[in-house]
């Protein structure tokens, strides 16, 4: 069993034949002071611990801590949501401050016209597609006109041929009309085209459904589609 | 049990493992596969930052500029205001019905119903008719008016100290910080937020001469002096500039004018703060639409928010101004422009 | 002098289960390791401690120091934080593990040789990063700005002291486990676990957006409250009853804040982010665990005060034991005070605020600080067999740490409260917002925590060369026959 003064250094057996200082040194290296030994003893022992018998009002406890934190988290937690931030509490709260302006109540029925009608044609963007020969109507100078005349034609009796749009050209595909029986009404076609003319980056004026009106008597008896010819036949307002 | 020391492995295993899949990993799931998104616009956002920028994100966090400043604005709350844009055909139904408690949560102005014609300024338009309103109440509002004749419509005003400071038009969001490595939130504000600092600071001039010596620019700034980014040069009067010089000092009888040329990492750095931008509308961020880009014809003063459209402001509503906090610069005019101080710029190459 | 049980004190169980070694042959197996790693962890102190007091100068004067771009303010004070956290405090946690569980266990540590060559390993890591942070190459990280190669060498490094700790557990002769042996073992883990998953995530893989700060922050709320906290109420645990010669209260009291401590300390670091950038619903999480950790607080409370009850006066006498009850009494304030300003009303307004730094110095100085400090007045001279050299420098070093981290508490406390409600006031400029006549109280109250780190560094360097002083006598006269005095005397004609 080591003793402590094991780990003092012993004295060289060289002992007289070193200096004087060397010597001082060594003496108050080995000489363990009173203080040392005794501050260096163990105080007490290794700790021991009494009564292993969780006290079981703890757990009591503990359950209402976790029922504080389970309505904490349901006020609190966002309805766990990856989109609801500090301060807002549910994505309902940011559906309610989603709020727009409000929207000319045929702007909303045309949007819905096209969502159902034309946007698997014309897309979503309004960019058309050349694969299916469909031309864009973002930006397209035949829906900006003044006279909305022409693309209500369009819109009531179809289209087919080449057309040159935003200097591109366009004849692979056959657009057909809405103006039939069964298809969309004067107030339909009036509110798809005002959202035509005013959704993506086009600004033009509304079409209403008396204009419709007039171009379905004009066109009345035209059963084929119309062609770029015919339609620049249409005399328009400038 | 507890001397077992496999039982006692096993426990700490779980609850590392009970942290770790909730803490970490259910994140990963919600907000670790973010895409970028669209907006209502077509833009995509976020949009990627240009090269010199995202050098310039480099050197911010290598100077470890997210010790003091913040890149996270917080919202307190959001509320609702009521404009009346155009009084329609029959403007005394119109002062009617905003005269008429029964039909106004929380009149704007204090007093009841006695007072209402008063309430609207009718002669500058438009006017604020309602505010800190909820969702609901500005819509119902907004179809009385509508049902009157009368234009109105609901403004999304975001509450909180940092939305009054001018530091951003809404809360940051997870989104914003999609192409950011590493995301530096900052976890201690010693300085002023930075989330929205190129929406209110483009001044590149401004911006050097800040970071080379901030009080000069703000009274009282603790932000220290990063002289090592730039080189100071003292330029003699009518000498030639170079095209990148900004000037710091004027010239007088005694001494040259001192301009500073800012080093790779100072431009790259100034680029980095005038890319950030986190005022985009987000459904999880609402914030008020910027309005279309054509004002009216109106002779209410008008102000300019950071998308550069034209918001309605009253008269005093200088808080919602998302600019600069005023109260700190220097009054205008301490630099003077260049050609005051005799320098003629350098032509250029 | 050996230790033998002569009636196994009250409390104890099976006598057959204790076959402790003799605690001096224990400690003489531990010498040079937990030499070692004090004395770097003591030099890493001083550094840290030299950059973190550059730091408040310079929010003094911004321009102190201000053209060097090593000592800018945005890399020293990172520079400062690591060299504490991974330099001092860990490499004296690591000590005081090993020590303590070889004490508890009664066996003799075997592991000296591995162990030292890790903690080289460490330092050079710790070394390399804080040289890295201050060049510029920090990651930005809160906690873990070390860069990717130096984190390296800690893990290395940490991987053979694990090991061997674990073996040593392993080869214990005392079977019963004391509570303090479960927290040492819960730090053991956790702290290589969530070091990994925080650099993989963070810095090897690294996860998109807001969710790096999440991580960041669990991970700085884990390395404060299940590495060297642990570690540390380890401490509290062994000395409280030991000092006072009392036996622990209660085991069960122990075992149930052990567990609760872990299951709800893992989902505590997230409240920084309450108002910030991520789903509301983590931060959220946080603050319902802070909460729930006043449990395992007031059961840890309550079991030292009850142990403490049976010997009043024993802090009078004892200075370990006033160290230790110090770390006690921070330990239990800055839970409180977590639980508190986890509040959502609360705590967008003030986690962005000087309160938060406030809270670390109570944790990290108050609390683990002055525990490890206590362990460390214990286990150095038995280790060592070398006394203290003056007891008055250990007086000096409590009372300079009492009133350093209560001055820095109050400064920063009273600054940051300033701050929230000045934040909250668009109305006040901000360069007035951020400023407070408090911070010179906190300056005041560094100066003085330095001075008492100074007081154990002098005792420190007293102690090692008490201990080299004949190793290196004795080596002299093993190699050259004769002591250096008399060389030099032969040499001369």
């Amino acid at each position: 069993m080591k003793q402590p003064n094991d780990n003092k250094p012993q004295q060289p057996a060289k002992a007289e034949q070193v200096s004087s200082g060397a010597q001082r040194l060594a003496a108050a290296a080995s000489a363990p002071t009173p203080a040392a030994s005794s501050a260096l003893s163990e105080i007490g022992t290794e700790p021991v611990a009494r009564r292993a018998a969780v006290p079981a009002l703890l757990f009591a406890v503990l359950a209402a801590f976790l029922f504080w934190g389970d309505t904490h988290i349901l006020s609190q937690g966002g309805e766990l949501d990856a989109q609801v931030h500090y301060p807002f509490v549910s994505s309902n709260e940011l559906v309610s401050l989603a709020i727009r302006e409000p929207e000319d109540p045929r702007i909303t029925q045309g949007r819905a016209v096209y969502s159902l009608v034309c946007k698997a044609c014309h897309q979503e963007d309004g960019l058309g597609s050349t694969a299916v020969g469909c031309p864009p109507l973002a930006g397209s100078e035949w829906v900006l006109a003044g006279d909305p005349s022409r693309i209500i034609a369009i819109v009531l009796k179809g289209l087919t041929g080449p057309i040159n749009v935003s200097g591109k050209a366009y004849g692979t595909g056959v657009m057909v009309g809405f103006g039939t029986a069964g298809g969309l009404s004067d107030e339909e076609i009036a509110g798809v085209l005002s959202f035509i003319r005013n959704n993506w980056s086009n600004k033009a004026p509304f079409v209403e459904g008396s204009d419709v009106k007039k171009m379905r008597e004009q066109l009345k008896g035209k059963l084929d589609p119309m062609t770029v010819p015919e339609l620049m036949n249409i005399p328009v307002k400038e | 049990m507890m001397n077992n020391g496999a039982a006692l492995f096993l426990g700490i295993l779980l609850s590392v493992a009970a942290s770790f899949w909730t803490l970490l990993f259910a994140p990963q799931l919600q907000i670790g596969r973010q895409q970028v998104r669209a907006l209502e616009d077509g833009e995509l956002y976020p949009a990627p930052r240009p090269g010199l920028a995202q050098r310039g994100a480099e050197v911010y966090r290598s100077l470890g500029c997210a010790e003091c400043h913040t890149r996270q604005v917080r919202q307190t709350g959001a509320i609702f205001e009521m404009r009346i844009t155009d009084l329609g055909t029959n403007p005394p139904a119109v002062v009617a019905l905003y005269s008429d408690d029964a039909n106004q949560p929380n009149p704007h102005g204090t007093g009841t119903g006695d007072e209402g014609m008063a309430r609207i300024p009718l002669r500058t338009l438009p006017a604020v008719v309602g505010t800190h309103l909820s969702p609901a109440a500005a819509q119902k509002m907004t179809v009385q008016f509508s049902g009157v004749g009368a234009k109105a419509a609901p403004v999304l005003i975001p509450l909180g100290p940092d939305m009054e400071r001018g530091w951003g038009a809404r809360l940051s969001v997870a989104q914003d910080y999609l192409h950011d490595y590493p995301v530096l939130l900052g976890n201690l504000r010693l300085g002023p937020d930075l989330a929205n600092f190129g929406a209110r600071q483009t001044n590149i001039a401004d911006i050097h001469t800040q970071l080379y010596d901030s009080p000069r620019l703000t009274m009282g700034s603790l932000m220290p002096p990063y002289r090592f980014l730039y080189e100071l040069r003292p330029i003699t009067n009518g000498a030639a500039l170079p095209p990148e010089a900004i000037p710091l000092t004027a010239a007088d009888a005694n001494r040259p004018a001192q301009v500073i040329i800012p080093s790779e990492d100072a431009v790259a750095l100034a680029a980095y703060l005038t890319s950030l931008k986190a005022d985009a509308l987000l459904f999880e961020a609402p914030r008020p639409k910027p309005a279309s880009p054509a004002p009216p014809p109106t002779n209410a003063p008008t102000a300019t928010n950071v998308t550069g459209a034209v918001i309605f402001q009253e008269p005093g509503r200088a808080d919602l101004l998302v600019g600069q906090d005023a109260r700190q610069r220097v009054p205008a005019g301490f630099m003077a422009p260049l050609r005051e101080l005799g320098i003629e710029k350098a032509p250029p190459k | 002098m050996s230790e033998t049980p002569a009636t196994p004190p009250e409390g104890a169980n099976d006598p057959a289960c204790d076959l402790r070694l003799p605690a001096a042959e224990i400690d003489a197996s531990l010498r040079w390791p937990v030499l070692f790693l004090f004395a770097s962890a003591t030099a890493w102190l001083l550094l840290g401690s030299v950059l973190w007091l550059v730091t408040f100068v310079k929010f003094a004067s911004p321009g102190f120091l201000a053209d060097c771009p090593w000592l800018t303010l945005g890399r020293v004070r990172p520079a400062a934080v690591n060299a504490f956290l991974y330099g001092c405090a860990s490499q004296a946690a690591i000590g005081v593990t090993l020590w303590m569980l070889c004490r508890l266990g009664g066996n003799r540590f075997v592991f000296q040789v591995p162990v030292i060559i890790a903690t080289k390993i460490w330092n050079l890591g710790v070394t390399i990063g804080v040289i890295a942070i201050l060049a510029g190459d920090s990651t930005g990280f809160e906690w873990l700005e070390m860069p990717r190669y130096a984190a390296a060498f800690l893990f290395v490094a940490y991987l053979v002291i694990g090991l061997c700790a674990l073996v040593t557990f392993q080869m214990r002769r005392h079977c019963e486990l004391y509570p303090s042996q479960w927290f040492l073992l819960a730090g053991l883990f956790w702290f290589p676990w969530i070091y990994s998953a925080a650099n993989y995530l963070l810095l090897l893989d690294p996860v998109r957006g807001t969710l790096q700060a999440a991580i960041n922050a669990w991970f700085t709320g884990n390395f404060a409250g299940l590495w060297l906290g642990p570690v540390a109420l380890a401490g509290i645990y062994y000395f409280v009853p030991r000092l006072t010669g009392q036996p622990l209260y209660s085991l069960g009291l122990a075992a149930f804040a052990f567990w609760t401590l872990l299951f709800f300390t893992g989902f505590a670091g997230l409240t920084g982010l309450i108002g910030g950038p991520v789903p509301r619903w983590m931060p959220a999480l946080s603050t319902v665990a802070n909460v729930c950790l006043l449990l395992p607080l007031c059961c840890n409370a309550w079991n030292w005060y009850a142990t403490n009850r049976g010997n009043r006066g024993a802090w009078k006498q004892s200075v370990l034991l006033r160290f230790i009850l110090l770390g006690a009494a921070c330990y239990f304030v800055a839970g409180a005070a977590n639980a508190i300003l986890a509040c959502p009303d609360l705590a967008p307004k003030t986690n962005l605020t000087l309160l938060k730094v406030a809270l670390q110095t109570l944790t990290l100085h108050g609390f683990v600080g002055a525990v490890l400090f206590g362990c460390a007045y214990y286990l150095l001279p038995r280790v060592a067999q070398v006394n203290w050299a003056s007891e008055k420098l250990i007086n000096v070093h409590f009372l300079c740490t009492a009133i350093g981290v209560a001055a820095m508490l109050l400064g920063f406390g009273f600054a940051g409260v300033s701050q929230a409600a000045k934040f909250a006031q668009a109305g006040v400029p901000f360069v007035e917002a951020v400023k407070s006549p408090f911070l010179a109280l906190a300056t005041v109250g560094l100066v003085v925590l330095i001075v008492g780190q100074c007081a154990f560094a002098v005792n420190l360097v007293k102690l090692l060369r008490g201990v080299c002083e004949p190793m290196c006598r004795r080596f002299c006269s093993t190699v050259c026959g004769r002591t250096p005095g008399a060389a030099i005397a032969e040499a001369k004609p």
